[in-house]
């Protein structure tokens, strides 16, 4: 097991240099040059060349794309082209932001999904079932920025609540931002919460734990869900790359200054620099989560954990173990 | 005849949920609403007046009209061409490119790894993400916005095809077919393409829906269509700041994005139903 | 006593299993009459709450496909373990022993208490079906065809298990099956049942040797005969009937080569033969046969 969280962790460092030089590559195409963005357009030919140098954005591709990989093994992102400071400190900063709205919105989600998952599968075809399930939809149909908008509708400017936006002055400013990134996957994983419960309950080994004599919540929680969990599991997983890209929209609308908000702005502003460490760290985030969840997985399903195990005996390839989730 | 049919069979058990046939008629009615947006709209998308600026709905502009004087009733009819063109295109080319890739992978062994790790590191960068540095790269524009939008997700369709041809290949009819000398492309088209086609057109028309979304999400951040074209996340992102005084320049563009994606996800979850023979009873 | 269930499929045999546990699905199944005794209290007039203490406990029950049958997400040992907590008052450690105890009973080491499912073949799955179902040594054990999922060789050894623990637990059995054989091998008492009904119930040696109805005659006759190497095998006519829309009158006059007219009509009360026997005819009713 151990053997195998080591090699799916050594998998991240070629998946980000993949990701590097995608990015890189995309970046590097794109039209506006930074520095005449910076310096203006009428900078001269040695004021723009030293800009180039002082930033790492001279010579050639190849040039420019070595010494990115350089630095990222270094573990230096670069310079923000904006602020002329290093980008993993900018990050850092803006990370702790998102990182704390994400947690909260995937903890909401993770438990208003789950539980009225379950409850519309145990009350199916009820109006209980019908409701939870057509809110689902509704969930899932709404773009995010959209529901954002109608929160601070609603809350800041009909009601006056709750601040339309801000980040770290009042617990208050989190609750939209994190119901509107929640919700969207509160949706998705009810949905697959209810699915999976209803494949689940039709199963042999319900009726044995009902032979059993044992009670009917009792069979839900420790024989249902468990094995419910297993395509929950997976999707909670995604979701949780959904929230990172979420939050990008989500911060805008808030004026939130986290990671989102700073990849927008770098964007808009070609600082590349900025935008590759945000695309970077997103992706390295990504990487651990999937693996915190494939961890999981293991727990919950023993199955998956004797196929890790046979899979370190007989070198089967790791796509092998994956497939089969 | 056969063909025939197996799509009445289809329609007949699509026609049984209710909330799918009306999603389906959602759809149809705003295909109708695009295709015909210069009779049905009763102004243009771009026709100022400041005279009638910020007029709340009212019976002759049923859903008001902007800061510059635009209906945006018409501006919604015409934006309709973008979402669903955008919806519809986008896909086209994810399916198109992720189906091609994924076949080869699941053919051609050597290839396989090669795709799939590269495939791996595009699903290593989120979506929206990675359409937000395909379109800045080529720059704005509604073709650009497809591109992006359509590029982000072939890794997604490539492992649908991809494990969906893996599955069919293992099976009997295509032995047989190897055995009396088909190619490998015969073999791909005429008897692995038709039997992954059901859940290919499911996964379609789901990511159709979020490439409705995503797109208005890139034109509401700035990175898509521009103004004045009416596409209806950049008509949210203009209606944004009369949030306080004119809410309904950013009620009406969102619900309409809403309807449109709520139709194609019943759609898409009535044909998951029918089509998907794992869901059978 | 040990009696035996036969029947077609779809006759409706697994379907009255589950009625006694209380265990029909709903919907689309609901008990609308009748009862079931257990020791002189009508199950289908218990409480839920009482039914509990009773399914695992006194009744217990066997399934048909043990690959499917265990939870895979738990150990075996917890499995069994389960029950035992559920009907006793036992501690961890002690329900932890018990299980491994009863899983040496069923011929597997108790050190596999902590494996899982998957880690088990099927012939051990059923062994490990039978040790959760006697934990708690029941005085009725029903099992549902548990041989019919399993390997020839496998079925003759859980068979062979199920008679021994049977004695030794002193259960009363209840067995499902198809199988005339494995009826013939460990039943006292036989009933043959088709759409729902008992139409024939006797002692192992009245059923096998003086059989009366029609369909056990037919079930009988349609078994392949070692001695007389007949190219065809007999068949009993016509399919069994959808349980939704039985025939009225006698359920097997469509099928029944001495149908007659009054056969068509009416309910066809069951007719005692002799002391153990009895036949539901309506040939025996009118004294014809």
């Amino acid at each position: 097991m151990l053997k195998y969280i080591i090699k799916r962790l050594l998998w991240i460092i070629p998946v980000l240099i993949g990701v590097t030089v995608i990015v890189f590559t995309i970046l590097y195409f794109s039209p506006g040059d930074p520095a005449y963005l910076a310096l203006g357009d009428n900078a001269t030919p040695e004021a723009v060349e030293a800009y180039r140098v002082e930033m790492g954005i001279n010579g050639t591709y190849w040039e420019r794309l070595g010494r990115t990989l350089l630095g990222l093994l270094k573990g230096d992102l670069g310079i923000s082209y904006r602020s002329r400071t290093p980008v993993l400190d900018e990050l850092i900063v803006r990370f702790k932001v998102t990182f704390n709205i994400s947690a909260w919105s995937i903890i909401l989600g993770i438990l208003l999904g789950i539980f009225f998952g379950i409850i519309s599968a145990l009350k199916q075809n009820t109006v209980w079932d019908s409701l939870a399930t057509g809110c689902a939809l509704f969930g899932i149909s709404m773009p995010m920025f959209w529901q954002g908008l109608m929160l601070i509708l609603i809350f800041s400017v009909w009601l006056g609540w709750l601040p339309a936006s801000g980040y770290g002055d009042s617990w208050k400013q989190m609750v939209m931002p994190v119901i509107a990134l929640g919700v969207n996957s509160s949706a998705t994983i009810m949905r697959t919460t209810r699915s999976s419960m209803l494949e689940v309950m039709r199963q042999d080994y319900i009726r044995t734990a009902k032979a059993k004599g044992q009670s009917y919540w009792m069979v839900v929680l420790r024989h249902a869900l468990r094995n419910a969990m297993i395509p929950i599991v997976t999707v909670i997983g995604l979701q949780l790359g959904v929230l990172l890209a979420g939050s990008i929209v989500t911060e805008a609308i808030f004026s939130v200054a986290g990671v989102g908000k700073y990849l927008v702005d770098s964007l808009n502003a070609r600082d590349y620099a900025a935008v590759q460490g945000c695309v970077l760290l997103i992706a390295f985030v990504s990487a651990i989560l999937n693996l915190i969840v494939d961890v999981i997985y293991t727990y919950i399903d023993p199955r998956m954990k004797t196929m890790y195990e046979s899979a370190k005996v007989f070198h089967l390839p790791k796509k092998g173990a994956k497939s089969s989730v | 005849m056969k063909k025939h049919s197996m799509l009445s069979e289809i329609w007949r058990r699509f026609r049984k949920n209710h909330h799918a046939v009306v999603g389906l008629a959602v759809l149809v009615l705003f295909v109708l609403i695009a295709v015909f947006a210069e009779q049905l709209a009763p102004f243009g998308y771009d026709d100022q007046d400041a005279s009638r600026a910020m007029i709340a709905p009212c019976m002759e502009y049923p859903f008001g009209t902007d800061n510059l004087g635009r209906d945006v009733l018409s501006r919604l009819i015409y934006g309709s061409r973008y979402s669903l063109s955008i919806g519809f295109l986008a896909v086209g080319i994810s399916v198109l490119t992720g189906g091609f890739l994924g076949v080869i992978a699941a053919y051609y062994p050597k290839l396989d790894n090669i795709i799939m790790r590269c495939m791996d590191l595009f699903m290593a960068i989120p979506q929206m993400l990675l359409a937000m540095c395909i379109v800045t790269a080529l720059g704005s524009s509604l073709f650009n916005l497809m591109l992006a939008v359509g590029l982000s997700s072939t890794p997604k369709f490539a492992r649908v095809v991809r494990a969906s041809v893996l599955a069919t290949r293992e099976q009997e009819f295509v032995e047989a077919a190897r055995a009396i000398g088909a190619g490998n492309w015969r073999i791909i088209l005429h008897h692995i393409l038709p039997n992954s086609i059901s859940s290919l057109i499911v996964q379609a028309t789901l990511a159709m829906a979020g490439a409705i979304i995503s797109a208005s999400a890139l034109s509401f951040l700035g990175f898509g269509i521009q103004a004045p074209m009416p596409e209806w996340g950049a008509m949210l992102s203009a209606g944004r700041k009369y949030i306080r005084t004119q809410a309904y320049l950013t009620v009406i563009p969102g619900l309409a994005i809403m309807v449109v994606v709520y139709a194609l996800n019943v759609v898409g979850d009535g044909l998951r139903d029918c089509l998907d023979p794992r869901l059978k009873k | 006593m040990r009696r035996g269930g036969v029947g077609d499929p779809g006759a409706g045999n697994p379907t009255t299993a589950l009625g006694i546990m209380g265990l029909v699905p709903d919907p689309p199944g609901e008990v609308l009459s009748g009862s079931v005794l257990f020791e002189g209290q009508d199950l289908l007039q218990l409480p839920e709450k009482n039914m509990r203490e009773i399914r695992g406990g006194k009744i217990s029950m066997i399934f048909q496909d043990p690959m499917t049958s265990l939870n895979p997400v738990m150990t075996v040992g917890e499995q069994i373990a389960e029950v035992v907590l559920l009907h006793s008052r036992m501690s961890k450690q002690e329900a932890r022993k018990k299980a491994m105890e009863m899983l040496e009973q069923v011929g597997i080491p108790g050190g596999r208490c902590d494996d899982y499912p998957h880690q088990f073949s099927g012939g051990m799955k059923q062994r490990v079906m039978i040790a959760i179902a006697l934990a708690c040594s029941p005085e009725l054990l029903i099992a549902d065809e548990p041989t019919t999922a399993l390997d020839v060789t496998i079925q003759a050894q859980v068979l062979e298990l199920m008679r021994n623990l049977k004695r030794e637990y002193g259960t009363s059995l209840i067995l499902i099956t198809h199988d005339l054989g494995v009826v013939a091998k460990i039943c006292d008492k036989v009933a043959v049942v088709y759409a729902g009904e008992i139409i024939e119930y006797g002692t192992l040696e009245d059923i096998y040797t003086d059989k009366r109805h029609p369909y056990t005659i037919g079930l009988f006759d349609s078994l392949p005969d070692i001695e007389n190497e007949a190219a065809e095998l007999k068949v009993i006519q016509g399919m069994v009937p959808d349980p939704s829309n039985l025939p009225e009158g006698c359920k097997f006059h469509p099928r029944c080569p001495y149908a007659q007219e009054g056969c068509k009509h009416g309910r066809v009360e069951p007719v005692q033969i002799s002391e153990t026997h009895m036949v539901r005819c309506g040939r025996f009713r009118s004294g014809e046969v």
